[in-house]
C-alpha cells in the first residue's frame, strides 16, 4: 500500500478552475443549430378537473412549432417505483398551484411565452386541502382518486424491543410536540435541459441532474422509446441539494418537442417555476416520547412524524421512514417505536433536501436532550457523551454501525467554544447551545429492486500517460469529479490534472445510481479505486520487472514507478503504461461497488436506514437576542464532522461550511408557506436565503475515524453536517432567552411575542386545524391498532 | 415579457413633448430595476416606452443657493458616493449606500424611486425627513411639490401622467442639525426594510430641540412623517423621557399591514424600537 500522495491534500477541485471563471458548461449554456425554446403551462388552480384543454390558438401563433400536454404522455411516473402517481403533464386533473400542464417549443422564448396565454383551460375547481391535519380528517376530498385511505400517502410502524418495559424503567419522561416548517434548496441554477431529436429517432437529453440513471428509466417508460436509443448527459448542476433528483416536466416534455420536430428544444425554468418544481423539505408535526433513568439513560423512545408530502410522491416512501430510521444511531436506545404518516396536500410536491427526512426529527431529538439534560440538571454536553452508541455495533432497529466518531466530534466542539464553562453562564440574550447528529453515507438499497451494484467505474490508460475515468455519477458542485480524478489519481500515481473525467453519461459512462443521499465518494469512490487498483496491478507487474525489484517494493506518486527501498530506481508513469500495454494489452479495467448484504435487518421498512458506514457530527451554536425587536443573531457556528478520513480537507470543510449555512438559512426564516393555494413567496426577493453578509462565523472541524469499509477510509460529507446546526441554535436560544423553540422556523415576531407573553416555549400541542384532527388521529390510530393486532395475530 | 415601443430621446424636451402625445399609455423608464421586473411578472404591460438615460443633464447633483439640488438620474452609487450629499447630510449618503445591493444601486436612480413609490423604499424616507421637494416638468408646465404631497398611496404619486419627475431639491439644515437613517433588517442584509426611520434634530444651546423631523418607511401606504411626535419634542431636552414619548407617538402614527416583513402589530412595535434608536443617536 502506498502511502497517500494525494489524498488528504488540500488540492484545488479539478474543476475549480472552469467553474470560477465560467467556462463550465451548465445545460442553459448549449446552444445547437436550428434549436427552438420551451416554455411550460402552469395551473392556476390547487385542486380542480381539468375539464376542456385546447391549444389550437396557441398552435396557429406564428413562431409556435409543436404543443405536448399531458394526454401525450399519460404514461404514470415517479422517481420511486412502487409508488409512481405523476403524469410529466397533468392529465385530467390538477392539484396544486404551478403543475405543468402542457409544453409549448416556439423559434424563440417570447414567443413561446405568449402562445402560452392563448391556451385556454377549463377547469372545475375542487376543495383544496393544504394542511396535514386537513388532509387527515377530510377523507371526503380525494387528491388522487385511487388512494385506498383519504389523502393518506403512506403509513408505517416499526416497534423494537420492549417499549413498554423501557417507559416502566424511566425515572423521567418527556412527551414534547414539535413543527419542522418546509423549506425549499433554492439552487442558484434554474433547472434547464436541452433535448435533441436526432435524425435516426434517438434523443440525447442534457440536463442539470442530479440522477440520470433513474432519469434515463423514466424516460423511457414515458416515451415509449426504449433507453438503447435515449442519451442522457449530466451537465454540471449550479447546485442541487435534493432538488433535481427526480423526473421533470420539462424534461419529458423537451425529449416529446425535440423527438417531434427532430429539432433541439431547450427549457430552463424561471425562479418562480423552481418553487414550483420544489420537491423540498418536508413540512412534518412530531411527537417525541423518551423515557430516561435519573441518570439520563434512555429506556424508550417512541417517535410519531405527520408529513406534508404536497401533491405527490416524489421520495415520500423514504423520507417517510427515513424520519424515523437514523434516531437510534447516535445515542443508545433500548426499545424504539416509530410511527409515521405522509399525507397528501395541493402543494407542490415536497422530495429530498440535503439531509434528507432525518433534519426534522433530529432537530426534535436534540432540542428535547437538551431539555433532559436541563431536568436532570445535567450538561448537555458531558451527557451527551455518557449515551453515546458505541462503534461497531448494532441498533436497536438492526442497523450496522462501524466507525462512530461522535463522542469526538461533541468534545472537540465542545472545547473550540468552552461550551461547558459557558453554557448556562452568558449575559442575558447571549446563548450557546450544542447538538450532535449523524447521516448516511448512501443508501444501502438502490430505489428500484435489483442486485447490481451501486456504482460502477471503467478507468483506461493512454499510451501518453494520460488516464480517463468513466462513471455516472453527476457533478453537483459537490465535487464528485474531483473525487474520481484524486481517487484515481491516488490509486495509480499520477496527479488529478491527469486524469480526465466523463461523468454522467448514460452512453458513455457505467452506472452509478445518482448524486443523492450522500453516497457518491463513498460508492462511486470504492468503484473507481476497484477500476483503477486493477490497471494499478498490471502497471505494478511490469515496473517490478523493469526495475527488477519485488513487486511489494514498487510503490506510485506523481508520475513515477519506484522501488520503495531506493527510490532513485524508478520509472516515469508514461514508460510503464507503455510496457504494460505491450504485455497486457488495451489498459482498461471496470470496477464497481455495491454496499454488503447484513447492514440492516429484515423486515418491511428495513431498506431505509442501512448504510455501510454512519457519519457523524457536533455543532455549537453561538447566539445574542435583541430582546426589544426579537432579533436573533447567530454569532458563531462550530461543527466538528467525523468523515472517516478527509480525502480533501478543503472539500470536507467546504461541505461543512456550506451545511452550516444551510441549516442557518432554515432555522432563522426560510420557509415555503401558501396563502390558499398561493406560494406566499415564489421569488428570491421575498423568500430570503441569507447572503454572505447574513452569515455567520462559521468554523469547521474535521473528525477521522477511517473507516475500513470506505475509499481510502472515507465517509460522507455533503449532508450530515446540517443537521445538528438546527437544535444548537435553538438550544442556544434558550440559554439566551429561557424560551424554547419546538418549531422552526425562529423569527424575531415570534421571540417578541414569547417575550411579551413570557411564553417558556412555542411550539405545536398536537395535530391542529382541519375538522376534527383528533379524530381523525383516532381513526388512524385504531385502523392501525387493528392491523397490528392482525399481524400480531 | 410583452413587445413594446422603445423610445429613447436625447434631451428633456424632447422627453416631455414625447410623453405629452401619449401620456396614459407611456410608462418612463429610468434605471428600469423596478419595472422590469413587473413587466417580466406581466404585471403592468406597457405599450411604449421612454428610456431617460441619454438625458445626462439630469444625472447632475449640485449645491444651489437655497441648498441642494438631486438631478433625477443620479443613481444610489452616485448619490452615496456624491461629496455634496454627504456635506449635506451624511445620513442621506448612507440611506443611498443601504439600498439593495451595488448592481442594483449602479442602476436604480433618485427619480425612478420616487416615482414608484414603494412605501418600503429607503430614500424618499430620509429625503422627507430634509424636507424635500419634487421638482416636476411637463411640456407645458413646471411645478414643485413638497415630498409628503407627492406620496399619495401604494405605488400611486400626485404626479400627472405628462409629467417627468425631474429632481429633489433640498434646504439647507438649520445649523448643527443632526440626521440619521436606520433600516431594520431582519431578515437579510439585502432585503427591504421591515420598518425604517429617519430623523433629523437641531438643539439649542440649553439643550432643548429647535428643530425635530421623524419619517418612517415600511408603516404604511406611502413614507409618512410622525408629526405628533416631533411635535412633542420641541423645545425639550432630548432625554430618555422625551425620547420614548415620542418613539410612542410615532409608532401610534404607523398604519402598517401584515406582509412577508412581519405582521402589523410587529411592524407597528419596531416603528416605536427604531424611532427610540434613531432619536437616541441624534439627541
Amino acid at each position: 500500500m502506498n502511502e497517500l500522495s494525494i489524498l488528504g491534500r488540500r488540492l484545488p477541485k479539478v474543476n475549480s478552475w472552469a467553474h470560477l471563471t465560467g467556462q463550465a458548461k451548465y445545460a442553459d449554456d448549449i446552444m445547437l443549430p436550428r434549436m427552438l425554446y420551451g416554455r411550460l403551462l402552469h395551473s392556476t388552480q390547487a385542486h380542480a378537473r381539468i375539464k376542456k384543454l385546447d391549444v389550437s390558438r396557441a398552435l396557429a401563433y406564428p413562431g409556435v412549432v409543436a404543443i405536448v400536454t399531458g394526454a401525450d404522455m399519460p404514461e404514470k411516473m415517479g422517481i420511486m417505483p412502487s409508488t409512481q402517481d405523476e403524469t410529466a403533464l397533468a392529465v385530467d386533473k390538477v392539484r396544486y398551484v404551478g403543475e405543468p400542464i402542457a409544453a409549448v417549443a416556439a423559434l424563440d422564448e417570447d414567443t413561446a411565452f405568449e402562445a402560452l396565454s392563448l391556451i385556454t383551460v377549463d377547469y372545475e375547481p375542487l376543495e383544496a386541502i393544504l394542511s396535514i391535519e386537513e388532509a387527515l380528517a377530510r377523507e371526503d376530498v380525494k387528491i388522487h382518486d385511487d388512494s385506498t385511505r383519504g389523502n393518506v400517502f403512506k403509513e408505517v410502524h416499526l416497534s423494537f424491543g420492549d417499549l413498554e418495559a423501557g417507559f416502566a424503567k424511566a425515572d423521567h419522561t418527556r412527551d414534547d410536540w414539535f413543527f419542522f416548517e418546509g423549506n425549499t434548496h433554492a439552487p442558484i441554477e434554474s433547472h434547464s435541459c436541452v433535448a435533441n431529436g436526432e435524425a435516426n429517432g434517438n434523443v440525447t437529453l442534457w440536463t442539470c441532474t442530479q440522477v440520470p440513471h433513474y432519469l434515463h428509466r423514466e424516460l423511457e417508460k414515458v416515451l415509449g422509446v426504449p433507453r438503447a436509443r435515449i442519451r442522457v448527459i449530466a451537465t454540471p448542476n449550479g447546485g442541487a441539494f435534493g432538488g433535481k433528483s427526480d423526473p421533470f416536466a420539462h424534461e419529458f416534455a423537451a425529449c416529446l418537442l425535440a423527438l417531434r420536430t427532430k429539432r433541439p428544444v431547450k427549457f430552463t425554468l424561471d425562479r418562480e417555476e423552481v418553487f414550483y418544481a420544489h420537491r423540498g423539505r418536508h413540512p412534518v408535526k412530531m411527537r417525541l416520547r423518551t423515557g430516561v433513568t435519573k441518570d439520563g439513560e434512555i429506556t424508550a423512545v417512541h417517535f410519531q412524524s405527520w408529513l406534508d408530502g404536497g401533491a405527490y410522491a416524489s421520495y415520500g416512501i423514504a423520507t417517510t421512514y427515513y424520519t424515523g430510521a437514523l434516531l437510534t444511531v447516535t445515542y443508545r436506545v433500548p426499545a424504539y417505536k416509530f410511527d409515521g404518516v405522509r399525507v397528501y396536500t395541493n402543494k407542490p410536491p415536497c422530495g429530498p433536501k440535503r439531509g434528507h427526512g432525518t433534519t426534522q426529527p433530529r432537530f426534535a431529538f436534540e432540542a428535547q436532550l437538551d431539555k433532559i439534560a436541563t431536568d436532570l440538571g445535567l450538561d448537555p454536553l458531558a451527557y451527551r457523551l455518557r449515551i453515546l452508541q458505541p462503534p461497531n455495533s448494532r441498533t436497536v432497529n438492526d442497523l450496522r454501525i462501524t466507525t462512530m466518531g461522535l463522542g469526538e466530534c461533541l468534545e472537540r466542539a465542545g472545547r473550540a467554544t468552552d461550551f461547558s464553562a459557558r453554557h448556562r453562564q452568558l449575559p442575558p440574550g447571549k446563548g450557546i447551545g450544542i447538538a450532535g447528529s449523524a447521516y448516511i453515507s448512501g443508501a444501502g438499497l438502490p430505489i428500484y429492486w435489483n442486485e447490481m451494484p451501486h456504482s460502477g467505474a471503467t478507468v483506461k490508460i493512454d499510451r501518453g500517460g494520460g488516464v480517463t475515468v468513466y462513471c455516472g455519477t453527476a457533478e453537483i458542485g459537490q465535487g464528485s469529479d474531483n473525487m474520481l480524478a484524486s481517487i484515481t489519481a491516488e490509486t495509480l500515481g499520477v496527479l488529478p490534472e491527469d486524469v480526465h473525467v466523463v461523468s454522467g453519461d448514460t452512453s458513455l459512462a457505467p452506472v452509478d445510481l445518482g448524486s443523492y443521499s450522500s453516497r457518491v465518494t463513498f460508492m462511486a469512490g470504492n468503484a473507481t479505486k476497484d477500476a483503477a487498483m486493477k490497471l494499478r496491478e498490471q502497471l505494478g507487474t511490469v515496473a517490478a520487472e523493469q526495475l527488477g525489484v519485488p513487486v511489494e517494493q514498487i510503490r506510485s506518486a506523481y508520475r513515477r514507478f519506484y522501488d520503495h527501498e531506493h527510490p532513485d530506481a524508478f520509472m516515469s508513469f508514461t514508460d510503464v503504461a507503455v510496457a504494460a500495454e505491450a504485455r497486457f494489452g488495451t489498459l482498461s479495467a471496470a470496477g464497481w461497488y455495491k454496499p454488503p448484504t447484513g447492514i440492516g435487518g429484515t423486515f418491511k421498512g428495513a431498506g431505509v436506514g442501512p448504510s455501510p458506514a454512519y457519519s457523524y457530527q457536533a455543532c455549537v451554536a453561538e447566539v445574542t437576542v435583541d430582546r426589544e425587536t426579537g432579533v436573533l443573531t447567530v454569532d458563531r457556528i462550530v461543527t466538528a464532522h467525523d468523515c472517516g478520513r478527509a480525502l480533501n480537507p478543503a472539500n470536507v470543510e467546504g461541505q461543512i461550511e456550506g451545511s452550516a449555512y444551510m441549516g442557518y438559512g432554515e432555522i432563522i426564516g426560510e420557509e415555503q408557506v401558501f396563502r390558499g393555494g398561493l406560494h406566499k413567496k415564489p421569488s428570491l426577493l421575498d423568500y430570503k436565503i441569507p447572503t454572505s453578509l447574513d452569515t455567520p462565523k462559521l468554523e469547521a472541524i474535521i473528525v477521522e475515524t477511517i473507516d475500513a469499509e470506505g475509499p481510502y477510509g472515507a465517509k460522507e460529507s455533503g449532508e450530515g453536517p446540517l443537521n445538528p446546526v438546527i437544535p444548537a441554535i435553538a438550544n442556544a436560544v434558550y440559554d439566551a432567552i429561557g424560551v424554547r423553540f419546538d418549531e422552526t422556523p425562529i423569527t424575531p415576531d415570534k421571540i417578541l411575542d414569547a417575550l411579551a407573553k413570557k411564553k417558556d416555549r412555542v411550539g405545536p400541542t398536537g395535530l391542529d386545524g382541519g375538522r376534527d384532527p383528533k379524530a381523525a388521529l383516532r381513526r388512524l390510530t385504531a385502523s392501525t391498532d387493528a392491523r397490528e393486532r392482525k399481524r400480531d395475530a | 415579457m410583452r413587445p413594446f415601443d422603445y423610445l429613447e430621446p436625447e434631451t428633456l424636451d424632447e422627453a416631455l413633448a414625447l410623453l405629452a402625445d401619449d401620456p396614459d399609455d407611456t410608462l418612463v423608464m429610468a434605471g428600469g430595476t423596478a419595472i422590469v421586473i413587473l413587466m417580466k411578472q406581466d404585471l403592468i404591460r406597457p405599450a411604449r416606452v421612454i428610456g431617460l438615460r441619454r438625458i445626462a443633464p439630469l444625472r447632475a447633483i449640485g449645491a444651489t443657493d437655497e441648498g441642494l439640488r438631486l438631478g433625477a438620474l443620479a443613481t444610489h452609487g452616485a448619490l452615496a458616493r456624491s461629496p455634496e450629499v454627504r456635506g449635506h447630510a451624511a445620513a442621506l449618503a448612507s440611506t443611498f449606500a443601504a439600498v439593495a445591493t451595488v448592481r442594483i444601486r449602479e442602476q436604480a436612480t433618485l427619480g425612478g424611486n420616487l416615482a414608484h413609490a414603494d412605501p418600503a423604499q429607503d430614500p424618499p424616507v430620509t429625503l422627507l425627513a430634509l424636507d424635500g421637494v419634487a421638482v416636476a416638468r411637463s411640456k407645458t408646465r413646471a411645478r414643485r411639490i413638497p415630498l409628503d404631497a407627492l406620496f399619495v398611496d401604494l405605488f400611486e404619486t400626485s404626479l400627472e401622467p405628462d409629467e417627468l419627475l425631474v429632481a429633489v431639491e433640498l434646504p439647507r439644515l438649520p445649523v448643527g442639525a443632526r440626521a440619521t437613517y436606520k433600516k431594520f433588517l431582519p431578515a437579510t442584509l439585502d432585503d427591504y426594510a421591515t420598518v425604517s426611520v429617519a430623523a433629523v434634530v437641531a438643539t439649542d444651546a440649553t439643550g432643548a430641540c429647535t428643530h425635530a423631523r421623524i419619517a418612517l418607511g415600511g408603516a404604511g401606504p406611502v413614507p409618512l412623517r410622525a408629526r405628533a411626535a416631533e411635535r412633542s419634542l420641541l423645545r425639550r431636552r432630548l432625554d430618555d423621557a422625551a425620547i420614548r414619548e415620542a418613539a410612542a407617538l410615532a409608532a401610534a402614527a404607523t398604519d402598517p399591514i401584515d406582509d412577508l416583513r412581519g405582521s402589523a402589530e410587529y411592524k407597528r412595535a419596531m416603528a416605536g424600537v427604531w424611532t427610540a434608536r434613531a432619536l437616541r443617536e441624534v439627541a
